[in-house]
């Protein structure tokens, strides 16, 4: 290996870094370091000026190795190595410092910080000592995209692909499209009709050429990586077929939850409490009524059912309180003298137009009563004759801090969303995580919300977490918008930064397979050893840490890198 | 005794397997592991009470592999490790062929896992009295207590790597403590260093270990090292329900994992 001819700069980030770290005192010190030929400060590294200071300087001092102290390399460390690539050098001869959240945006001493900041520059020349020029893979991308699930969110990406002429195979569980959203009948804020809005989009589908539909089908396996996928599917009433395509789309979606569990609101024993998803129906048929046909006289809406407790559900199912608002609408049109009640928990009517949704609708008569959804949620018994309805809503109202007791003839349960009985297989069959909430997990939560940490597969709409439609569909846009900017590249850049196995010392115990996230680990039979596909492998490091005889290392995040970068940190002061 | 000797001879008579490992008596009359290849060898088998040793040691070991299809004296602790090894890919039916006698006297045979396992899931796989009882008193202890124990002990260690040698667990190629770039654990026989060595080991044995005892055994300074390695034993049984050498298809406590795990840590 050629020697070390190491370039530094430190980055201000305008104020950002440099109003806590003496940038320039850190810059100085460096100089001292070994292997370092240049080290410089400067306001903005990312700009042009700073790329092109580097660019000059490898020319200059022919450095091999330059490192760049900054913000989040999940930021800019690809910024910076396709300046090296601009600079002829290995974009893989590069080292980012995190001074900036992990350590200006954390500290308020700033001699304190600028100490540290100097222990993780310093940290990471050692580090980049043990560098190697790396070789990135190139793909080429099957131009087809795969989508799993037929609701908006998967109908919104098929026709926009499709009208970009590419071709969609949309394989869709049940008997028809439209999810959730062929159920609904108007849809929040204004009220506007669902159905006419779906109904075109859903013929579309049908007519457009690029789009093969497989309903009742259901994807079993998915063998292949991005850009070159694969599967063979049996749709209903046809033969086995085999599908090749570049990208995925996951748009499962969500399922009602079912609330027996929740005794209190005795659903399944009182033949009028319903959930949010029977009463949707029971307005897109046009007819509200109880069990028995009579009018309702007393209607009760119940929010966060199963939602926001840590018994059911603990997040926020974020539709239910404005679908609720909606239901009261359309509720006082269609019974101008009926009793309405909101029973909520907290109100969270965050979309645009919402809130202003909530300011008309408890101008309508509707009366708004607050419980506490943690520790005492209202309890639902059967009315007695000479109370004039069918039930009785027992609560502790929280902000008049009365006790109340509402008459209702109809209960509308606003009933949680949660992953549908398949997600596990779907995850595991797309390589896609699920948290503990049983939602699929983005690549990154603010950065980059709808690809996911396997390459060419996106999650898009509800599944990926509860939300509206318009949420949904430009989730779903987002993701074609990525999609469809890979085909035109045609080809995809495998990182270069994968797991590799050592095998004179693989022992074959085969451990490292079963915990791959990514499945990128398969068994040599003839040679005794587990062998790792570059192309999958996502560089992530489970199987580095499981491995007993450490045959596995990872190219540029080796044990001997990782060392460097961890004693340097552990002498510092 | 005779009839795993009757049976042996017949098995390499008929060339049925090449190698019968078994114990036999050694100098000052210890029990030791011997390998008989002819049949008129088999006059040296014996199987008592005092064959404690776990003989599935050396079903890994290249020499012996070589030999070809071997039959092995096992007792409950080498049927475990049959189980667990082959749950690790490291031996395959086909290999070998298993003798053992009940409490009773009763010989029998086993020609694959599927036996094993039913015969052992009948067995005691309980730790022995003794250490039971030195792990309550261990879990009874405060930290500085129990630190002293281990330091008491610890400090005795020379680094000899017996503890591994003996375990059939420890069949790796390339032993952890045997990496210098980087040195994960420390060559010199220090106090801190021993328990690097040790921690390590014990981990690499959770959810593997089959509390066959003879990493204790083997050990020159008389350290108690299986109580780490039993302790492991405990809590995989209480946390997971798992016990290692039960079953030759068993999930390791170690690489599996439920990808919508409640905890967060694992995102
Ligand atoms: C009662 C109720 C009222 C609502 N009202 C409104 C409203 O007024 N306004 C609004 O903006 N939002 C509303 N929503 C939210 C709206 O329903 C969602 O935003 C929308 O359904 C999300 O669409 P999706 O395509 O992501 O998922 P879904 O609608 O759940 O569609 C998923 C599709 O995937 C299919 N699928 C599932 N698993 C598989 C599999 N393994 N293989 C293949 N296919 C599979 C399903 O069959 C389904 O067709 C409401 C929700 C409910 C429950
Ligand atoms: S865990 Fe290590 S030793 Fe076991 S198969 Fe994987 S690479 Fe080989
Ligand atoms: S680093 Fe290992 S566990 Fe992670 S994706 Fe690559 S092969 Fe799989
Ligand atoms: S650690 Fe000790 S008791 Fe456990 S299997 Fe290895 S040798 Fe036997
Ligand atoms: S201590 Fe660990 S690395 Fe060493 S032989 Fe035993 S299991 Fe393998
Ligand atoms: S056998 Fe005993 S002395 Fe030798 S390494 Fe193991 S614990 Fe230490």
């Amino acid at each position: 290996m050629e020697k070390p001819r190491i370039g530094v700069y430190v980055c201000w980030c305008g104020t950002n870094i440099a109003k806590m770290v003496d940038v320039e005192a850190v810059a100085e010190e460096i100089k001292n370091v070994p292997n370092v030929v240049v080290s410089r400060n400067y306001k903005y590294m990312c700009s042009d000026p700073g790329q092109d200071m580097i660019i000059n300087d490898i020319k200059e001092f022919k450095l091999n190795r330059i490192v760049v102290s900054a913000c989040s390399p999940r930021i800019h460390e690809i910024t910076f190595r396709k300046t090296l690539k601009k600079a002829e050098l290995n974009p893989y001869l590069f080292q980012m410092a995190n001074i900036r959240e992990h350590d200006s945006w954390v500290h308020t001493d700033r001699a304190e910080a600028t100490k540290k900041a100097k222990a993780l520059v310093t940290a990471a020349i050692n580090r980049i000592n043990y560098h190697e020029p790396l070789k990135e893979l190139s793909v080429d991308i099957n131009p087809a995209t795969l989508i799993i699930g037929g609701g908006i969110s998967g109908i919104t990406a098929a026709l926009e692909i499709a009208d970009a002429d590419k071709k969609v195979y949309m394989i869709e569980k049940s008997n028809k499209l439209g999810g959730y959203t062929a159920d609904i009948d108007l849809t929040y804020p204004h009220l506007s009709s669902v159905q006419q809005m779906l109904g075109p989009m859903i013929e579309r589908m049908k007519k457009n050429k690029n789009i093969d539909l497989f309903l009742e089908t259901e994807i079993k396996e998915i063998t292949g990586y991005i850009g070159n996928f694969e599967t063979i599917i049996t749709p209903k009433n046809d033969n086995e077929t085999k599908l090749s395509f570049g990208n995925i789309v996951v748009s499962i979606g969500l399922r009602s939850w079912d609330p027996s569990p929740l005794e209190n609101y005795g659903y399944g024993k009182f033949p009028d409490v319903i959930t949010s998803v029977e009463f949707e129906k029971m307005l897109l048929s046009g007819n509200i009524a109880k069990k028995d046909g009579s009018i309702p006289k007393n209607i009760a809406i119940i929010h966060c059912v199963g939602s926001r407790n840590k018994n059911y559900h603990e997040y926020c199912s974020r539709t239910c309180c404005t679908v609720a608002l909606k239901y009261a609408n359309q509720l006082r049109s269609a019974f101008p003298n009926a009793s309405i009640y909101e029973l909520f928990a907290d109100m969270r009517t965050m979309s645009k137009g919402c809130e202003e949704l909530y300011t008309i609708t408890s101008r309508k008569k509707v009366v708004f009563m607050m419980f506490d959804q943690e520790n005492d949620l209202p309890g639902i018994r059967k009315a007695n004759i000479n109370d004039n309805c069918e039930m009785i809503i027992e609560l502790n109202e929280k902000r008049s801090r009365k006790f109340v007791e509402v008459p209702a003839d109809m209960v509308i349960l606003m009933v949680a969303m949660e992953g549908r009985e398949m997600v596990k297989e779907v995850a595991q069959i797309t390589g896609v995580s699920l948290d503990g909430n049983k939602l699929f997990i983005e690549k990154h939560p603010k950065l980059d919300p709808v690809a996911t940490t396997t390459s060419g597969v996106y999650t898009v709409g509800s599944c990926q977490g509860p939300k509206s439609i318009p949420d949904s569909v430009s989730q779903a846009r987002a993701a074609v918008a990525r999609i469809l900017g890979t085909i035109a590249r045609g080809t995809a850049q495998v990182a270069g930064t994968t797991a590799h196995i050592n095998i004179n010392i693989c022992c074959g115990c085969q451990m490292c397979i079963s915990v791959c996230p990514y499945s990128a680990i398969s068994f040599d039979a003839e040679k005794n050893v587990s062998v790792i596909n570059e192309i999958l492998c996502q560089g992530c490091g489970t199987c580095v840490a499981l491995c007993r005889p450490n045959a596995i290392d990872i190219w540029g995040c080796s044990n001997r890198q990782m060392t460097a970068e961890l004693t340097a940190l552990l002498l510092s002061d | 005794m005779d009839s795993i000797r009757k049976r042996a001879r017949e098995l390499l008579e008929k060339n049925t397997v090449k190698v019968v490992i078994g114990y036999g008596v050694g100098s000052d009359n210890t029990v030791r592991a011997i390998f008989v290849r002819r049949p008129e060898g088999v006059e040296e088998l014996i199987f008592d009470e005092t064959c404690v040793q776990n003989l599935a040691v050396y079903l890994l070991k290249n020499e012996i592999k070589q030999i070809g299809k071997l039959c092995i004296i096992a007792n409950i602790s080498a049927l475990r490790t049959i189980l667990q090894l082959a749950s690790e890919h490291q031996i395959h039916e086909e290999e070998l062929l298993c003798l053992s006698v009940t409490p009773n006297g009763e010989l029998l045979e086993f020609t694959g896992f599927k036996d094993i396992e039913n015969y052992i899931s009948s067995c005691n796989r309980d730790l022995p009295d003794k250490e039971s009882e030195m792990i309550k008193k261990l879990e009874k202890m405060s930290v500085d207590e129990r630190w002293q124990f281990w330091m008491n002990h610890l400090s005795r260690c020379i680094k000899c790597y017996a503890c591994r040698s003996a375990c059939p667990m420890c069949y790796c190629t390339r032993c952890q403590v045997e990496y210098n770039q980087p040195q994960w654990i420390t060559v010199e026989a220090t106090l801190m260093g021993n328990f690097e060595w040790q921690i390590t080991r014990t981990m690499h044995l959770a959810g593997r270990c089959v509390n066959c005892g003879e990493c204790a055994r083997a050990c020159p300074e008389d350290i108690p090292i299986n109580l780490l390695n039993y302790k492991t034993v405990l809590t995989v049984k209480e946390k997971y329900n798992i016990s290692a050498g039960t079953n030759a298809n068993i999930d390791s406590v170690m690489s599996s994992f439920e990808s919508d795990d409640k905890e967060n840590f694992i995102r």
